[in-house]
């Protein structure tokens, strides 16, 4: 099909579809949204008038701000771990001349093909053995695993754009292997180790099966305790923390949205 | 000379090796950390489904002889098909739209299918919830407008179940056939209709099948995930919708039979491993997440 | 002449000692063997592949030779990694740092050193200097043209004066104007600084121009070294002379030895009438000559010549002040040969019949390998 020429009756019918997918795609994002700002107890919409009630009740409500900030503590240190793991590991790949790097990586991913449930009840098993139930330190490990994957392949990326010469020229000008690393390929994998961290924060964030398990009656995160909202009744306060999540979700694509942009205008200075 | 060469052999050896191979020490933490925190604990847990304390067989022997337990691998893999078929129908002419638009147009369809993609699931299970349920957005809508007077059972059927994984799972179809798409050069459709092709023939002959790669990326990626998915069918599938993956929590949170679990969970991972197989052979994971999309 | 104290830096003494690298079975660089004195300009020149860059590595220290050692002054560096060697290089896609502006880069190699600050600005400043770079310290590589990233890039691995300098195809990325403007310069550069500089290039115009000594690398191995006039004037084998400077090759069997000379039967059937090649050992079969193009004599002046035939114009060219001919000798036998512009007397057309000859003392014998 021409997608240049004129608009046939076809291309319309097209255009119209993918609007429909791409609506019902994004509904459930916009829904949540005013129903949270309603003033009635019922999930209705149109909405019958503002209020913040249901804010005032998530700040009010025992147990939610406790998971909150739990969930934003477990999902900073999850960055942070996946982050240097994360990249350290992709380094090896992209550098390395390792002899089956393709399916070392293939191997890597497995986090994100394995059902999450199994993993969850499997790390159950390890983590009661080591008394990690329901620690901060539990709820990281079990998240790292999970972000692992897609912050390897993040910064794999990016380490891949940069130019192993410039690694070369730095150690023939006297930079050792870690002065190199430090100095130059850190700073010019920036903005890939950023978005890796933004992401292994978020997925971190939003992990609901292994904190299912793992998590203790005192300790929980917001995803657990949303998991619990749902299954108890349907009520506005839910969504005012969907809500959030999804403002947070948005700030994060935001960030790495920028992040993207600001070095897709440096590459074309440079190129 | 010949001295030299002979005391030089090995010392050459362990120069190469500080030059090529010190960059696999790096692999070391991440190796190390999944082997310590996932497979291990993995097999562990999966080679529970032979002991129960002393070696036995017994598990899988009641897995496969229980009608009830293929019963419901069976619908999980009919569940995870047609949440694959529906997927790619919606997902083909989505990537095939962002492939071909320009500038703006393709920057605004992405951030449409990545917004989702990156929103929580709950909120997302919620939002589905808040909608369809007896008293959600439909049913009251549909009565103050005196359309109907009993509230529609939309929940807690095999069509809600297929509606909220679709919506997870929709993304995992289009981002790998937008990334394939995205590599076929505008030109050569414009080639065949020169050459006299009808532009639906041209579509047939040239462009699907150079799509195809995305496309069995797509449908494996998406038929993997749904194979195993929990959440969706727990919150929106009736009692008669049970999923494979259910049935594991089951054994474990209600039956407490980690043997049995293990056993379930093994025969899961079986599947899910060998079409991951299939699937690398096609198009890595990374290319997926690497090469377009994300960030 | 510029005095050797004036020279900022001394230069070290390279040696080459049967360096090879093969990767598995195919071999990359056999047997290199190569004494470069202190503060040289030697050119590693030879068509791509042949090993040049492999072998510029290894002193480097970037790849590791399967066999052979590599000595500055006497000392077996072999062992030492890429950062403890102290050797300038400098990369073809100059390897700037992208994230550093013109100053940063260039005082990079001095803080690895651990160099004082009030130092490092100081000698910064004279190394952009040196290359003319003084009012772009503030730039970042990618606002700067090739020709003045190549620079940066010089600035960069001479700042820390490091006795030898390793070029590998350092113009191989500008235009052709500017690669003219940077070969002087780099000319100039090693005057000023007294480094031991190998420079790798596949380009024949800048080996000639540069250099102190060439190195022809083939297939991996050197096949001749010499100063630019030996290796135009008295290329050892054919390849050399193939590949340097434009020449006839002339080969054929040998039909009859005389003395110093002999007689060789080219394919077609003509006769040729040359010197033997000093240690030629007769019994050989074939022999390769090569002639020069200004050797060949065309018209009245090509009469009585030891070698002399009739030949046809095919094309002509004009090359500035001389024009070049391609001429057919024999149904398979063509040579080329440029003659000045103004040559009395003959008219010469593609078609036009004429007297073709030259002595034999112009002709060379040639190594056919
Ligand atoms: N890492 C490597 N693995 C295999 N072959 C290589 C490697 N590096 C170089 N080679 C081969 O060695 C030969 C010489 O390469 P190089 O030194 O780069 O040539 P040059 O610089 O003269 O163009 C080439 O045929 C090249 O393909
Ligand atoms: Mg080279």
């Amino acid at each position: 099909m021409n997608m240049d020429g004129p608009l046939t009756v076809w291309k319309a019918l097209l255009y119209l579809f993918v609007a429909l997918v791409l609506f019902f795609l994004i509904v459930p994002n916009f829904v949540v949204v005013p129903m949270s700002f309603n003033d009635s107890a019922l999930l209705r919409l149109p909405p019958d008038g503002f209020s913040l009630r249901w804010y005032h009740r998530y700040l009010e409500l025992p147990g939610w701000v406790e998971a909150t900030l739990t969930s934003f503590l477990v999902a900073t240190l999850t960055a942070i771990v996946v982050m240097l793991i994360g990249s350290l590991a992709a380094y090896g790949l992209v550098r390395g001349r390792i002899v089956g790097a393709g399916s070392l990586n293939s191997l890597l991913m497995l986090p994100i093909i394995i059902p999450t449930l199994v993993t969850a009840i499997a790390l159950y098993n390890v983590m009661s053995y080591m008394r990690l139930n329901g620690t901060i330190l539990g709820f990281v490990i079990g998240h790292s695993v999970v972000a692992m994957p897609f912050a390897v392949t993040i910064m794999t990326a990016s380490l891949r754009a940069i130019d192993p010469v410039v690694e070369n020229a730095a150690r023939s000008l006297g930079a050792s292997r870690i002065a190199t690393l430090r100095r130059v390929t850190l700073p010019m994998a920036l903005p890939g180790l950023l978005s890796s961290g933004l992401f292994a924060f978020l997925i971190s964030f939003d992990e609901l099966l292994i904190a299912l398990f793992i998590s203790s009656p005192t300790v929980s995160t917001l995803p657990k305790k949303l998991w619990e909202g749902i299954r108890f009744e349907i009520e506005p306060t839910l969504a005012a923390v969907s809500t959030l999540l999804v403002m947070l979700s948005l700030l994060v694509l935001s960030v790495a949205g920028i992040i993207h942009l600001i070095r897709e205008k440096r590459q074309k200075r440079n190129g | 000379m010949a001295r030299d060469t002979a005391l030089n052999a090995r010392h050459f050896r362990r120069l190469e090796r500080r030059e090529q191979y010190i960059q696999f020490n790096f692999l070391i933490p991440c190796l190390a950390f999944l082997f310590l925190f996932f497979f291990l604990p993995i097999g562990i847990f999966l080679s529970q489904s032979l002991f129960d304390p002393g070696f036995t067989t017994e598990h899988y022997v009641k897995a496969f002889s229980r009608p009830l337990y293929m019963a419901i691998l069976w619908k999980t893999l009919k569940l995870s098909f047609y949440t694959t078929l529906v997927c790619l129908l919606l997902a083909y002419p989505v990537a095939f739209v962002m492939a071909h638009a320009k500038g703006k147009v393709k920057l605004a369809i992405l951030v449409l299918v990545l917004i989702p993609f990156w929103t929580n699931i709950l909120v997302r299970m919620f939002a589905w919830l808040a909608i369809l349920g007896s008293n959600g957005v439909i049913n009251t809508n549909l009565m103050t407008l005196g359309l109907i007077d009993e509230p529609l059972h939309l929940l807690y059927n095999f069509f809600s179940v297929i509606l909220g994984m679709t919506h997870y799972m929709l993304p995992f179809m289009i981002l790998p056939i937008y990334s394939v798409m995205a590599a076929i050069p505008s030109n050569l459709t414009d080639a065949a209709a020169n050459l006299g092709a009808s532009p639906w023939r041209a579509f047939l002959r040239v462009y699907l099948p150079l799509s195809l790669p995305g496309i069995g990326a797509g449908c494996l990626l998406v038929f993997i995930l749904s194979l195993g998915f929990f959440i969706t069918p727990a919150l929106m599938g009736g009692p008669r919708d049970t999923m494979f993956a259910q049935i594991i929590e089951i054994q474990i949170n209600q039956m407490l039979d980690w043997g049995f679990a293990a056993a379930l969970s093994t025969i899961l991972l079986v599947i899910t491993i060998v079409l991951y197989l299939v699937y690398d052979r096609l198009l890595s994971v990374e290319k997926i997440y690497g090469g377009d999309g994300k960030s | 002449m510029i005095e050797p104290q004036n020279k900022a830096q001394a230069g070290a003494e390279v040696e080459l000692r049967s360096l090879s690298r093969f990767y598995g079975s195919f071999t990359a660089v056999h047997d290199v063997n190569l004494q470069v004195a202190p503060g040289e300009f030697v050119t590693f020149l030879g068509p791509s592949g042949s090993g040049k860059s492999t072998t510029l590595m290894m002193i480097a220290g970037f790849t590791i030779p399967s066999q052979g050692d590599v000595r500055v002054d006497g000392r077996s560096i072999i062992a030492q990694p890429v950062h403890k060697r102290n050797i300038g290089m400098v990369f073809q896609n100059y390897a700037l740092f992208p994230h550093l502006d013109v100053a940063r880069n260039v005082a990079f190699p001095l803080e690895m050193r651990n160099i004082p600050q009030a130092e490092v600005r100081e000698r910064v400043a004279r190394a952009l200097r040196l290359v003319r770079l003084e009012e772009f310290e503030n730039r970042r590589p990618r606002q700067l043209s090739g020709g003045q990233q190549q620079r940066v890039a010089l600035a960069r691995a001479l700042v820390y004066e490091p006795p030898i300098l390793l070029l590998d195809e350092p113009l191989g990325a500008l235009d052709a104007k500017l690669r003219e403007e940077m070969k002087f310069e780099l000319k100039q550069l090693h005057h000023k600084i007294g480094a031991t500089i190998l420079f790798v290039t596949h380009d024949q115009e800048e080996a000639l121009t540069l250099s102190d000594r060439i190195v022809v690398f083939n297939k991996g191995g050197i096949s001749q070294i010499g100063s630019p006039d030996e290796l135009y004037n008295a290329p050892s084998n054919r390849f050399v002379a193939d590949f340097i400077g434009e020449t006839n090759l002339l080969s054929g069997a040998v039909d009859s030895v005389n003395g110093d000379n002999c007689t060789i039967r080219l394919p077609g059937g003509a006769r040729l009438y040359g010197p033997l090649r000093k240690g030629f050992d007769t019994p050989r079969k074939s022999a390769c000559f090569t002639l020069r193009l200004e050797s060949v004599r065309l018209g009245d002046a090509a009469i009585g010549l030891d070698n002399q035939f009739e030949g046809v114009i095919e094309e002509f060219l004009f090359i500035g002040n001389a024009r070049k001919y391609l001429i057919r000798l024999a149904p398979d036998l063509t040579i080329t040969a440029r003659a000045p512009t103004q040559q009395q007397g003959i008219v010469l057309k593609p078609g036009t019949r004429l007297q073709v000859g030259w002595p034999a003392s112009e002709m060379l014998m040639v190594e056919s390998a």
